[in-house]
């Protein structure tokens, strides 16, 4: 017996050293294997720890600034808007889900489960905006893999009101037209993003947050234009263009102490929630982005150019015999009606064509193009809106010989409206030519107002003695029996001039179909001139076919309310 | 002799473990706080275990004071109990990609009996090899020992749990090494066992087998069956010499490496603490070793010296096996790392055998011959 224990603990010993050095040999690789990867190849691996590491993104959409008339009245706002969604990887019972989503988003619940059991990716989105009621709902419903992403939707409350002014916005919330295009970077924000890890093996499970950045909201807009005027500015454009069968027609009205845009009417205009309909084109705002010849509104200029440059003095008389034969085309006043000897009053009283060509020949063509130069013609003004166009306002060197002449009663010279009707404002505000406006300040989440930087003073372009002069000659337009009496309001002194002006065919010449362009400007009043009232009606096809028929009365009708809305005094 | 009643560098050797493995969940839960922000799963591990540390231990206090000789007594109960509880595993068990491993008790905890079942065969092998010669003859023990693990053997590879089959099996072996065995009839032992594992080798799944593919070549597919071995390795390695620290760990926080809590724990012992945690750990297993060896030299009976040597075998083939796949010196087997990783059953077993252990050197004969 104890022969056996003794050769059990040889035979242990023996077997122990085998035991040992296995056990040596187990941790000797395992420790050299240690060193090889977390000693040399280390770089290595740090390498493959990191390319793996990823971070994605996903914005949070800022909200738009809103858009705000001078009243305060909301023109332009962003509302939460949510989209929903479905994580299918969450999703148990497709017959659930559709069944408790279906009611809220107005779907057919047998429709929606089909399209869920046919998701074809991970995430599939059921309805894209999704409003603040059904949003509540939703969020409400204890089914697994609902995501609710929100968002924001650009709405105009008060339509196509302001649609040209104010703009559109893009599927992207960006501005594509009007203000919403010109300060697109002051109202759009700034967005937000949360940044993700994207885990590794666990791609079931929602990434870990890594950050969030808070959008930083865009800031609001505070315009000049008031949506009362402008209202009924459109209400009277509209019966205009349905009584006359017109095409199209503006009104800009101006403050010409500050120059700001108090309404510009633009129709017909685009419904903003549905413009894709209409198309890009028709967002642009026709009052700065449209030339056209505006005949005899364009004598203001002429007699402000007379005075300006002493050619000739209110006494000063130009004779006109019905026609006027320059370089062998001749010159018509309406119904060739010989006027006899007229001075400057008279002939914007009788919107006389043959004074007026003899009054710009007798000006000079180059001093004649200095001055228009001066007012602002050939020239864009400057205003807050995308798409402006400077008119045509060609070089004496460029112009035949019955250009001068003609281009002193407004042909072959293109104008935009808001240039016209600030050369308007210009003459009621004394000479002093300001740049127009519609964004009066600008205002951010904080509720600091930041004043944009105008109005712009351009300058004073003709001395306040010849905008007296002038505008007292536009009063004699106005009148109770004579001139243009269908504008006359009782009480009050309008100044105002009418135009009528052949329309530029394409390809040179003049449409042949008998429509015009009707051009009033008016300023109430002209012994206080609070508002400047400028409209244009394109091609009217029906009724008659006259300014003082057709733009008169349009006029009369906005400058009525105008007197009440802003409580003018006589 | 007082100094001998508690085998006190053993005792310390395992609570630095238990120490290490605290260290190692704190850390790795302050760096996913780090990276993620907020608290993250490192930090519920790291609570669990100081709940089941506060069980096993406690257990372990009352299992050391017990004399190990009782458990010749409770070996066939044990091992009855435990192989009721693999049979059951395979019918109402709970686990993952397919397995059936654990068996769900109430209040939301689970049990792997395959973990306890070491304990249960290294008791009945010692019990076994130990029984009087007039009882039982040389060849008689070895069939008993085979009667005894095989069934276990095949009982846990049914799970399918290869990794603790094989563990199960080795530490059978490891024991019956020591038996008092001719080199002949070892040399057929071994035969034996060769031939068996050619028959696993051929009965193995297929996604077994690609394991074994795997840990032959695991850069072949990064993304498939080696990413989890490749992701042990890029986090081991890019840890570097003191390791990338609270701050600087990826791999841990965002979960890049499977399992890091569990079979991969030792990973994240080389990202947290680099080389230096590393060969750390690795010396606290040495010393693991030693601290038995130093036990079991103290000990005269065969049946506490049996059970010694299937608890050394037992630490050691895990610990060499789990380090192993962690730095692809091995097979992915599902093997936790002894103290260090994370699981209800793998610490509660562990901390029973080094309470064993205690109790073995507490209750020895002083005699000698």
């Amino acid at each position: 017996m104890k022969k056996g224990v003794a050769s059990f603990n040889d035979m242990f010993r023996r077997r122990l050293v085998v035991v040992f050095v296995a056990f040596l040999v187990a941790v000797l690789g395992i420790e050299s294997r240690f060193v090889y990867l977390q000693v040399i190849a280390r770089a290595d691996l740090v390498d493959l720890a990191n390319q793996q590491l990823d971070t994605d993104s996903i914005p949070i959409k800022a909200k738009r600034g809103m858009i705000l008339d001078s009243t305060g009245r909301v023109l332009a706002e962003d509302i939460a808007t949510w989209s929903l969604g479905l994580y299918m990887k969450e999703v148990k019972d497709a017959h659930l889900t559709a069944t408790s989503v279906a009611p809220i988003i107005n779907v057919s619940a047998a429709q929606l489960e089909k399209q869920i059991r046919s998701a074809s990716s991970t995430f599939i989105y059921l309805k894209k905006q999704v409003g603040e009621t059904e949003y509540s709902q939703l969020s409400r419903l204890n089914v697994p893999g609902i995501v609710l992403d929100k968002g924001y939707r650009r709405v105009y409350p008060l339509g196509s009101l302001t649609s040209s002014v104010v703009g559109v916005t893009g599927s992207d919330n960006q501005g594509l037209s009007g203000i919403e295009f010109q300060y697109d970077k002051e109202l759009r924000g700034t967005d937000g993003k949360q940044t993700y890890r994207v885990s590794g093996s666990n791609p079931g499970e929602p990434p870990i947050m890594e950050d969030v950045e808070d959008p930083i909201p865009g800031k609001n807009l505070v315009l000049t234009i008031d949506s009362n005027i402008q209202y009924f500015a459109q209400q009277a454009l509209m019966e205009t263009l349905k009584t006359y069968a017109g095409k199209r027609a503006t009104c800009t009205i101006l403050d010409p102490k500050t120059d700001a845009v108090l309404a510009m009417v633009d129709v017909p205009s685009v419904d903003p929630a549905h413009w894709q309909d209409a198309g890009m084109s028709s967002l642009s705002e026709k009052v700065v982005s449209a030339n056209y010849e505006p005949g005899s509104v364009f004598k203001a200029a002429t007699s402000v150019a007379g005075l300006e440059t002493g050619t000739i003095d209110l006494q000063s008389t130009f004779y006109s015999g019905g026609t006027l034969k320059v370089y062998g085309t001749v010159i018509h006043e309406v119904n060739d009606y010989a006027y006899g000897n007229m001075n400057l009053y008279a002939m914007l009283q009788h919107s006389s064509n043959v004074g007026f060509a003899q009054l710009s020949m007798k000006i000079g063509a180059k001093p004649f193009y200095d001055c228009l130069t001066r007012y602002g013609f050939g020239k864009r003004t400057g205003i807050d809106l995308p798409g402006e166009e400077s008119g045509i306002l060609l070089p004496p060197s460029l112009w035949s010989k019955t250009t001068l002449p003609t281009m002193g009663f407004g042909q072959g010279v293109a104008v935009t409206a808001i240039q016209m009707a600030n050369f308007y404002a210009t003459i009621a505000n004394g000479g002093l030519m300001q740049r127009p406006y519609i964004v009066d300040r600008i205002v951010d989440a904080s509720g600091t107002s930041q004043k944009t930087d105008t109005p712009g003073v351009i300058g004073q372009v003709f001395k306040p003695e010849t905008a007296k002069q002038v505008l007292e000659g536009l009063h004699g337009v106005v009148q109770k029996d004579i001139g243009v009496f269908s504008a006359y309001i009782p009480g009050y002194q309008v100044a105002g001039k009418t135009g009528t002006a052949q329309v530029a065919a394409p390809g040179g010449g003049y449409l042949s179909n008998g429509t015009y362009v009707y051009s009033f400007a008016g300023i109430l009043t002209a012994n206080d001139p609070r508002v400047v009232v400028f409209l244009s009606i394109h091609e009217t096809t029906k009724g008659a076919r006259t300014s003082f028929q057709v733009a008169g009365p349009t006029f009369k009708k906005i400058a009525l309310n105008l007197i009440q809305y802003l409580r003018l005094k006589p | 002799m007082k100094s001998r009643h508690f085998p006190l560098f053993f005792m310390a050797t395992v609570l630095l473990l238990i120490g290490f493995n605290l260290a190692t969940f704190y850390t790795a839960s302050l760096a996913e706080q780090y990276t993620l922000g907020h608290v993250g799963s490192f930090f519920s591990y790291f609570q669990k275990t100081l709940l089941l540390l506060a069980f096993s231990l406690s257990v372990a206090v009352a299992v050391q004071f017990v004399n190990y000789r009782v458990f010749r007594f409770l070996a066939i109960p044990i091992y009855a109990i435990q192989t009721g509880l693999l049979t059951a595993v395979l019918f109402i068990g709970t686990g993952m990609y397919g397995s059936r491993r654990w068996i769900t008790l109430p209040g939301s905890q689970s049990l792997q009996p395959s973990e306890l079942h070491k304990i249960a065969i290294i008791i009945l092998v010692a019990y076994i090899l130990t029984l009087p010669d007039r009882r039982a003859g040389t060849g008689m023990k070895l069939l008993l020992v085979a009667a005894a693990v095989v069934p276990s053997v095949l009982l846990v590879a049914k799970e399918p749990d290869l990794g603790s089959a094989v563990m199960l099996l080795g530490i059978a072996v490891f024991m019956v090494l020591h038996f008092r065995l001719s080199n002949r009839q070892l040399l057929m032992l071994g035969l034996a066992l060769i031939l068996a594992a050619g028959g696993v080798w051929l009965g193995l799944k297929p996604y077994q087998r690609e394991r074994i593919d795997t840990f032959l070549n695991p850069q072949a597919d990064p993304l498939g069956s080696g990413y989890n071995v490749l992701q042990s390795i890029v986090a081991t390695g890019s840890g570097g010499m003191w390791g990338r620290g609270i701050k600087g760990s990826t791999q841990a926080p965002l979960s890049f490496v499977p399992v890091q809590y569990a079979d991969f724990v030792f990973s994240l012992v080389g990202e947290l603490f680099g080389f230096v945690g590393s060969a750390l750990l690795v010396v606290l297993f040495i010393l693991l070793m030693w601290s038995t060896f130093l036990v079991f030299r103290s000990l005269t009976d065969d049946f506490a010296r049996y059970m010694v040597i299937g608890i050394q075998a037992m630490w050691f083939l895990q610990a060499a096996v789990n380090m192993g796949m962690t730095i692809g010196l091995s097979p992915v087997t599902g093997i936790p790392l002894p103290f260090i990783s994370y699981g209800g059953s793998s610490l509660l077993t562990q901390v029973l055998a080094a309470s064993i252990v205690v109790s073995v050197y507490r209750t020895r004969d002083d005699l000698r011959f």
